[in-house]
């Protein structure tokens, strides 16, 4: 395991003997690593934590009244399975993921989450969107696992799949798992090509059908980037994702 | 400007333009009426080169050179503008970029530098005023949650941004209120020159009140069945379309 910290805003940072992060005051993380090695990370108290993670493993866990907005990046890996899975242990609780991957070549990416509600009246929001190039492959499995005494639970996954090409295989298994009353969780998954009445639409104003694409393509990945808050990083990650659409 | 001689468009075999003549000159409004499936949107379509229509017959001249020859692109270059009767929203690009790509793409094409970042604002300022188009809008992405109206307004505002030779505006009063109707109308005819013309595509006279044509073509089976000037939207308000078909069919 490796790990970068960016931004100034960290105050706090304990590792444990688990090699563990727990953060107790706003935070920004780049964790970054292609080594399959999991990272733990325990949230308390704090709301506004922010974690980019570049593919690697890791398990968050959040305590009463905590919050985290993950983004979840993956890129440029040959063969990568990045596996989360989060624990809401406390009541109140918000989690936000946005994620975004881009399969290019033969790339064989996997991403595999899970998010345990086990406490009532928390919230989970997670946009997982991927793109397929070439003859890549991408698999995304989601699972929301709302456990006895968890009423109250707010939980919303939502997936959107890009198929750049023919070649490009998506599988998405978007999944439920409900034993508690009183929850609201919805979940929705669409693979499509680029829109057909988008491209026209910008081609008539003018923009040849290469740029229009791209656009198209960049107003996908938007969403995600642009939530980044932490300004560096996220111009990084702009930049080298602005790279591959450019090689598209 | 626009020459359009024994036109014939279908799609998946299905023909709906069945020889359509119309000219267009510079500082001319024609407007097209006719009823439900009688071609009209499939015109503007196959004018602005949407390629699921297929031209089987006949040629188009615009500005000296065969327009069904260019692609999509090249027509907008050209200084055709396609009012979009459902405009398309399109999610993570922004009305500013969007715009100032479409404008430097003409731009270029047209020899030009591109526009520098204040006159592109001044510009956005400007014509944003023409439509009373709110711009907290134009922060946003392209037609993105935008009200019926927002859209429309956003149409002519674009129109307004691109100075197109020649717009067509396909049922651009669908979906609007008297309101929305008459400040869409007043875009319209403020952007109006006498280097410019506009083809306006419409269901109803009450959009003619605002934008006086020129000229009123009825569209009926793929076919302009009657060419008239201005009075003619009125008979029709008046008359429905009925009595012309008959004539036409009994002829």
């Amino acid at each position: 395991m490796s790990s970068v910290i960016s931004g100034s805003t960290i105050k706090t940072l304990q590792i444990d003997a688990k090699n563990s992060f727990e953060i107790s005051q706003d935070g920004c993380y780049q964790l970054a690593g292609t080594n399959n090695k999991k990272i733990d990370i325990y949230i308390t108290k704090d709301k506004n934590v922010e974690i980019v993670d570049l593919s690697i493993d890791c398990s968050i866990h959040l305590h009463l009244d905590s919050g985290v907005n993950l983004k979840m990046i993956s890129l440029k890996y040959k063969v990568s399975n990045t596996i989360y899975e989060v624990f809401i242990n406390g009541a109140g609780v918000d989690f936000n993921l946005d994620s975004i991957s881009i399969a290019q070549a033969d790339d064989n990416i996997g991403i595999y989450s899970t998010v345990h509600h086990t406490m009532p009246n928390s919230q989970s929001y997670q946009y997982i969107k991927c793109i397929g190039t070439d003859s890549s492959t991408t698999t995304f499995e989601g699972k929301v696992h709302i456990l006895k005494g968890a009423g109250g639970t707010n939980a919303y996954q939502q997936n959107k799949n890009l198929m750049l090409s023919d070649e490009a295989t998506i599988l998405a298994r978007p999944w439920l798992e409900v034993y508690a009353d009183d929850v609201k969780c919805s979940h929705g998954s669409t693979t499509g090509m680029l829109s057909e009445d988008e491209i026209f639409y910008m081609r008539q104003r003018g923009i040849p059908l290469k740029s229009a694409q791209k656009l198209q393509i960049e107003g996908f990945i938007l969403g995600v980037t642009q939530k980044i808050s932490n300004e560096s990083l996220r111009e990084k990650i702009s930049k080298i994702i602005f790279k591959i659409i450019e090689k598209l | 400007m626009l020459y359009i001689n024994n036109l014939h468009a279908s799609i998946e075999e299905r023909e709906i333009l069945k020889g359509i003549n119309l000219t267009v000159n510079k500082g001319e409004v024609h407007a097209i009426m006719g009823p439900n499936g009688s071609g009209k949107s499939t015109l503007a379509s196959v004018l602005a080169g949407k390629e699921k229509f297929t031209v089987t017959e006949g040629t188009v001249i615009f500005e000296s050179q065969n327009l069904l020859d260019m692609p999509i692109e090249k027509r907008a270059h050209e200084g055709l503008f396609l009012g979009f009767q459902y405009p398309v929203e399109i999610p993570g690009v922004s009305m500013a970029n969007f715009l100032k790509s479409a404008i430097n793409e003409q731009r270029t094409y047209r020899g030009e530098a591109p526009i520098s970042a204040s006159d592109f604002l001044k510009k956005m300022r400007e014509k944003s005023a023409i439509v009373d188009i709110d711009p907290k809008l134009i922060s946003r992405s392209v037609n993105e949650g935008f009200s019926g109206g927002e859209k429309k307004r956003n149409e002519i505002f674009q129109m307004a941004m691109l100075n197109p030779k020649l717009s067509i505006l396909d049922e651009t009063d669908s979906g609007l209120d008297i309101d929305a109707l008459r400040v869409v109308a007043n875009g319209v005819t403020h952007l109006k020159s006498s280097d410019n013309a506009t083809i306006v595509i419409t269901h109803y006279q009450r959009l003619l009140d605002y934008i006086v044509p020129d000229f009123v073509h009825v569209l009926y089976n793929g076919r302009i069945i009657r060419s008239a000037g201005k009075e003619l939207a009125l008979e029709l308000e008046e008359r429905g379309y009925d009595w012309l078909i008959k004539e036409c069919e009994n002829e």
